[in-house]
């Protein structure tokens, strides 16, 4: 079982490391299929791997997420804060991203097919390799 | 459904549930179909709890340890059922 030091000031709204010292929520190997959580707050939360297929995130706060590998097919991300986020070669495709923040993401070698994209912020991120095959983003924000 | 017991014992703050995980390790939580929207769970062990079905639209999550637990939530989302978002757009509450 991984140890738990520390933590913290649990500022609501804070959203850096150095104001908060806080430690992400860890989710190592958990099911989320499907799972509800929408406006839900899991900034820097550790999900690399994680099954998230079909998952409500609507206005989710995954500011700088490790979600490095995961599944996400089909998933609900409108206007999710996914700003700073590591999303390497995962499985975004037919997930709705309709106006959420992709702003500084890591998007490397992931899976965009189908995905819709409209206003969504993409402003720096970092699109290497990335499939966007019949991808929807004649609104998107670069 | 949930084990009523449980759900109230979340429901008394993390810093109970806490130590009741720590007095009961092998305990598995069942909190599934719970409704936890807008709850603040924050450091909360929820170390292989089961939460399929759990409603966590808008909990707070930061520093909580959910690892080996099932949160999936029955159809994917863009099925029949698509409640998945807080009826009222934003969570109803910040405590559980």
């Amino acid at each position: 079982m991984e140890a738990k030091i520390g933590v913290v000031n649990l500022a609501p709204g804070a959203r850096s490391r150095h104001d908060l010292e806080l430690l992400p929520a860890t989710l190592v190997r958990a099911n989320l299929r499907g799972a509800r959580l929408g406006w839900a707050d899991l900034p820097f939360a550790h999900l690399d791997n994680a099954n998230l297929s079909g998952a409500s995130l609507t206005h989710a706060n995954l500011y700088e997420a490790e979600l490095s590998d995961a599944n996400l097919s089909g998933a609900s991300l409108s206007d999710a804060n996914l700003s700073k986020a590591t999303l390497n070669r995962a499985n975004l495709s037919k997930a709705d991203l309709k106006g959420a923040n992709l702003s500084n993401a890591y998007l490397r070698d992931a899976n965009l097919s189908e995905a819709h994209l409209e206003e969504a912020n993409l402003n720096r991120a970092n699109l290497e390799r990335a499939n966007l095959r019949e991808r929807t983003f004649n609104l998107l924000r670069w | 459904m949930a084990n009523d017991e449980h759900v109230a014992l979340l429901k008394q703050g993390v810093d109970a549930w806490n130590a009741w995980r720590r007095e009961n390790p092998d305990m598995r939580p069942d909190l599934s179909d719970a409704d936890l929207e807008g709850a603040d769970l924050s450091k909360a062990n929820l170390e292989g709890a089961n939460l399929r079905k759990a409603n966590l639209s808008g909990v707070k999550l930061i520093a909580a340890r959910l690892s080996e637990a099932d949160l999936e939530g029955g159809k994917p989302f863009g099925g029949e059922d698509r409640g998945c978002e807080p009826s009222s757009g934003r969570p109803k509450s910040t405590r559980p």
